[in-house]
């Protein structure tokens, strides 16, 4: 069965949205008369908010001392720690024709076939290797091993993973490209503790790590009680990272000082965060309803599908630039002989790279010279369970 | 449902309008996609804005406000599921007052949804219902695009066990 069958049939199952115009309509109408803090009459809600603040109240009793300790910490410096180098410059975009391309195959066949993740025989297979986009070919890396390299672990199972190519280490990292140091001497990891079964995935802690693989040390920078989110970041000021208490809650933002570990709200005036006028600015200005964001360009754009993927659908792939101007990566209709459908973006200067779901081809976009497709050759074409995706730049 | 209103700053609720509307209808397909119910879809995205509206000023800036708000409106159907757990149990009859899913195809496919995991089946609606890229998924359920991918596989899988009828060779 390929994607899109299931796709129709799961569609099929659970049915259209009835009144989908109605039912937002009504909840735009709640938001419209929604106060700063929502008060809603009606005796069962009151009961409900008047028995939750109890809650709240004997809750807070209990778990002082836990949500202190949950607190931020600020840590020593690590020895070690000493200021970088300066960055070595960043390699020079690399001719197409003479450049490999970094590019990791994911297998979940073994996934698909199994129950839990206690089972190391279930766990996704990943192979990297380069793609040379002049011949096509994928040729597997046998260097693509983890080594010595820590990585990211929630699971007893969980394996090495090849999420990038640094092009100044020359090496596979298990950390995607932003969460490698700007001076590409690093990367950051996480750490689950006690370590999850495939039955659930309580722990008492979670820590950030850094890695510098020029020296081999190891630093943990931060642990808190909180979940970390995976999608923290290496930017020019810091470590940008979020926690979800473990019991669930409320999301808050931190920037982590790489070297000293000090931990600081990401937004510390008051109000913390962008007003609302800021985050419409950062979505609805490209008037999109339908579709998602699939990774950002070099200048931290977002890249954004706009459209569905019933068959014969019309959707657009585009850069969001600056006061809604759409950057067309491509438009079409699902389904038509293009068959554009691009597993993730990598970024390389002012291009974007990306291979195609099916495992048919890398596709090359710039603004400039729009989208080029070339064919690829050496990975399973057209298999529901596996996954092509670039990794890096071309080099 | 009525609402006794303290006048907020004019301003930031225009601009907080514009930007929920613009999420509410993916977040209500999500929501029926999750809670195979009208009502209580109706339910989970109105809370859902209710519970946005409180927590705007955690929006990071410069961040994307929809997989924010997915998570929310994930978390409310969440909720919402557990409060009718025994509906579950009892092999997918629908609460009382629920109006029951029109479509008579796939019945057996909606029953083993309904057995999923709240996260497994989180998966497959982002994935197959709101046609979301991976990395995006990602976003929402606070994973790696690649654990997005892996756990939409897994999530197939054990679908499979249950419906091998619709998920022949899947």
């Amino acid at each position: 069965m390929h994607e899109e069958e299931f796709r129709t049939r799961y569609r099929a199952a659970v049915g259209d949205a009835p009144d989908e115009l109605g039912a937002v309509q009504r909840a735009a109408a709640v938001v419209h008369r929604a106060p700063p803090r929502p008060e809603r009459a009606g005796a069962p809600r009151a009961m409900i908010l008047v028995a939750g603040a109890l809650a709240v109240l004997v809750l807070a009793g209990l778990l002082g001392p836990r949500v202190l300790r949950a607190m931020p910490r600020v840590t020593t410096p690590a020895a070690g720690g000493a200021p970088r180098d300066a960055p070595p410059a960043a390699p020079a975009v690399a001719a197409v024709a003479a450049c490999r391309l970094p590019v990791v195959v994911g297998d979940y066949r073994a996934a698909a076939a199994g129950q839990t993740r206690d089972d190391q025989s279930t766990q996704p297979k990943y192979t990297a290797g380069f793609v040379a986009p002049a011949t096509g070919d994928f040729v597997a890396d046998p260097s693509a091993q983890a080594g010595s390299l820590p990585f990211s672990r929630a699971y007893v199972n969980d394996n090495w993973e090849p999420e990038s190519y640094d092009p100044v280490l020359k090496r596979w990292l298990p950390a995607r490209v932003r969460q490698v140091s700007p001076d590409h001497h690093s990367y950051l990891y996480f750490l689950q503790s006690p370590l999850a079964t495939g039955k659930g995935s309580a722990f008492d802690t979670t820590s950030l790590h850094v890695y510098d693989v020029t020296t081999g040390k190891d630093r943990t920078l931060w642990t808190t009680h909180d979940q970390i989110g995976w999608d923290a970041t290496w930017e020019s000021d810091g470590i940008h990272a979020s926690t979800t208490p473990g019991g669930g809650g409320r999301m808050a933002s931190w920037v982590v000082d790489p070297v000293s570990g000090t931990v600081v709200p990401a937004a510390p005036s008051s109000p913390p965060g962008p007003s609302p006028a800021e985050a419409v600015a950062t979505f609805s200005e490209y008037g999109m309803t339908k579709g998602g964001q699939d990774g950002t360009d070099g200048a931290g754009h977002p890249i954004l599908l706009e459209g569905s993927r019933d068959p014969g659908a019309h959707y657009q792939y585009f850069v969001g630039g600056p006061n809604g101007r759409r950057i067309v990566i491509h438009e079409g209709t699902m389904g038509d002989a293009f068959d554009f459908d691009p597993a993730g973006f990598a970024v390389d200067g002012d291009r974007l790279w990306s291979a195609n779901y099916d495992g048919t081809a890398i596709w090359l976009w710039t603004e400039k010279d729009g989208l080029k497709r070339y064919p690829l050759t050496g990975v399973p074409r057209h298999d529901f369970y596996v996954i092509p995706t670039v990794v890096g730049p071309c080099q | 449902m009525t609402i006794t209103a303290a006048p907020p700053d004019a301003a930031d609720t225009a601009s907080f309008e514009a930007l929920i509307e613009s999420l509410l209808p993916g977040g209500y397909r999500l929501a029926y996609a999750m809670l195979q119910s009208q009502p209580e879809a109706e339910d989970a995205i109105q809370e859902a804005a209710l519970r946005a509206w409180a927590a705007r000023h955690r929006l990071r800036p410069g961040s994307d406000p929809r997989p924010w708000f997915m998570t929310i409106v994930a978390n409310q159907c969440r909720q919402q599921r557990r409060s009718r757990w025994w509906s579950v149990r009892k092999g997918g009859d629908l609460p009382e007052g629920v109006q029951p899913a029109p479509p008579v195809e796939g019945a057996d496919l909606r029953r083993a949804l309904a057995r999923l995991s709240h996260r497994d089946r989180l998966a497959l609606a982002l994935r197959y219902y709101l046609d979301l890229p991976f990395e995006e998924i990602g976003r929402v359920q606070g994973i790696s695009p690649a654990a997005a991918k892996a756990r939409v596989h897994r999530a197939l899988g054990r679908l499979r066990l249950e419906v091998p009828e619709d998920l022949n060779d899947a």
